[in-house]
């Protein structure tokens, strides 16, 4: 357990989400505390799961030497490359109303993820404390780059063999975040497409499908592809580390996430998605975690998002200085000081 | 306000202010500022040590010759590297008026009758040649009808 680092939930509702968000802070070694404001434990308790580890505002403080607020506040820092210390705390907030006030006036540091996307403008609650905790934690990372035409260097993202349709939502609703237009969905499982109705609706809703206008698009199982480059990207030991490999080599480049819950790895013939085939991994500091598909997914998103970039942020150009003329002496010191022949000097 | 109206209606179309104000900081070489020309239409003249000024260096031909055209008296102690300038009588203010606003003036009238009065419409060096033609002009003219005399 890294006792630098504390995960706190302000006000989660959805012990589902408190779940996951407990994984991530399991992945990272860090605790996991909730400011139960809005009745998790009471959720949870009828759900008939365990009671979360509570905490209330004014010990928020005492815990580490910085809380990091980490939400879309006025004035918050971009995520890539922001150093907080060995010593902190993450806030995040409730899943509707994002960090109450209580904590946000806590914060030492306002920290958020950029986000490309006009129609979803934030990540689920537990995959945002995934990615936070990740880039927080120690990862050392440049900022966000800076292009003309970022939409170039994204690659296709392929989610592959997704065995849980709400973590496929939530992965989904982090493609669209991160500005992509349109993802490839192996559904092996047959949770996204074809699958009943009440499914159906809580994938739709996990993904925010009401305002996600991501274009999904159904690959059959096995299917080829001819992409010139393929990048597997996986929480396991294979390959470079995530940040290491260039995720940005545009539309001829394909990044599959598969589900390590229910794809077998060693099994698969990745030969077929392109000619090209790499594996980067995710640098997860724990050995044993839970695994959640929404968490590896949006991490991995993010580090592609940060990548590929986004475009300069357009500058009003300023009014320019009227011309002023002044009148004043050209040179008045031509030659100050006084000469001294070497005779003086001498005798001096 | 009078010798304004002497240099015609040309040179004050446009012209907003002329303002008497403290001198700005002055540069690391301490050189003399007199007067300032701001676009669009307004003047500065910058106030001025009283006399004898003492400048240290050897002051320039150019501005020898230009001082003593208004009046002044240069002077430059033997074995120092100091220039004496004496502004006798009202010698002085004459320099302000001929030889600073009108000069101010000549820069007011290429901004202004350019059309662009708030872009540079010249590079400085010839901004500067045209508000010196312009002063000499105007000198020349005013001279000659003697109203600039007492």
């Amino acid at each position: 357990m890294n006792q630098g680092l504390t995960l706190i939930g302000d006000g989660i509702e959805n012990p589902a989400n408190a779940l996951v968000m407990k994984a991530a802070a399991a992945m990272f070694g860090a605790e996991c505390r909730f400011r139960d404001t809005k009745g998790l434990n009471q959720a949870s308790s009828t759900q008939g799961g365990e009671p979360f580890m509570t905490i209330e505002a004014d010990q928020i403080p005492a815990l580490h030497g910085r809380a990091v607020a980490f939400d879309n506040l006025p004035g918050a820092a971009e995520l890539y490359g922001y150093q907080v210390g060995p010593d902190f705390s993450v806030m995040v907030g409730n899943e509707r109303r994002g960090l109450s006030y209580e904590c946000a006036k806590l914060a030492t540091d306002k920290v958020q993820v950029p986000m490309l996307s006009r129609r979803v403008n934030c990540l689920n609650v537990a995959a945002a404390s995934a990615v936070a905790l990740y880039y927080l934690g120690g990862m050392r990372v440049g900022s966000m780059a800076v292009r003309g035409e970022p939409n170039n260097r994204r690659p296709e993202v392929l989610l592959l063999g997704a065995g849980d349709h709400v973590e496929l939502g939530s992965a989904i609703r982090s493609t669209a975040a991160f500005g992509w237009g349109r993802v490839f969905i192996e559904d092996r499982q047959q949770i996204w497409f074809g699958c009943e109705r009440a499914v159906r609706a809580e994938g739709r809703a996990a993904a925010r499908r009401g305002k996600n206008e991501i274009l999904s698009i159904p690959c059959a199982t096995g299917a080829t592809h001819g992409f010139d480059r393929v990048t597997i990207i996986t929480t396991q030991a294979l390959g470079a580390p995530l940040h290491r490999v260039n995720l940005s080599s545009g539309p001829s480049q394909l990044i599959v996430i598969p589900d390590e819950k229910s794809v077998d790895q060693s099994a698969e013939t990745w030969s077929r998605l392109g000619k090209e085939v790499e594996f980067a991994h995710l640098q997860i500091p724990a050995m044993e975690f839970p695994y959640h598909y929404r968490i590896t997914t949006t991490i991995a998103l993010a580090e592609i998002s940060r990548q590929v970039g986004r475009r300069p942020t357009a500058k009003v150009p300023r009014a320019g200085r009227p011309p002023f003329y002044d009148h004043r002496l050209a040179r008045l010191a031509e030659a100050a000081g006084q000469s001294v022949s070497l005779e003086e000097l001498v005798d001096y | 306000m009078r010798f304004l109206h002497l240099t015609g209606p040309i040179a004050l179309y446009g012209l907003r202010t002329v303002e008497l104000a403290r001198t700005p900081s002055v540069n690391a070489r301490g050189s003399l500022v007199f007067g300032r020309y701001e676009a669009p239409g307004r003047i500065l003249l910058f106030e001025q040590q009283n006399p004898p000024w003492r400048l240290p260096g050897i002051l320039n031909q150019a501005d020898t010759n230009r001082f003593k055209r208004f009046g002044a008296t240069v002077a430059i102690p033997p074995g120092s590297q100091v220039t004496i300038v004496e502004w006798p009588k009202e010698s002085l203010k004459r320099f302000m008026l001929e030889g600073v606003l009108v000069h101010e003036l000549g820069h007011h009238v290429l901004q202004q009758y350019k059309g662009k009065r708030l872009a540079r419409v010249a590079r400085t060096r010839d901004h500067e040649a045209v508000a010196e033609l312009f002063a000499s002009r105007q000198r020349l003219l005013v001279t000659a009808v003697g109203k600039l005399a007492k």
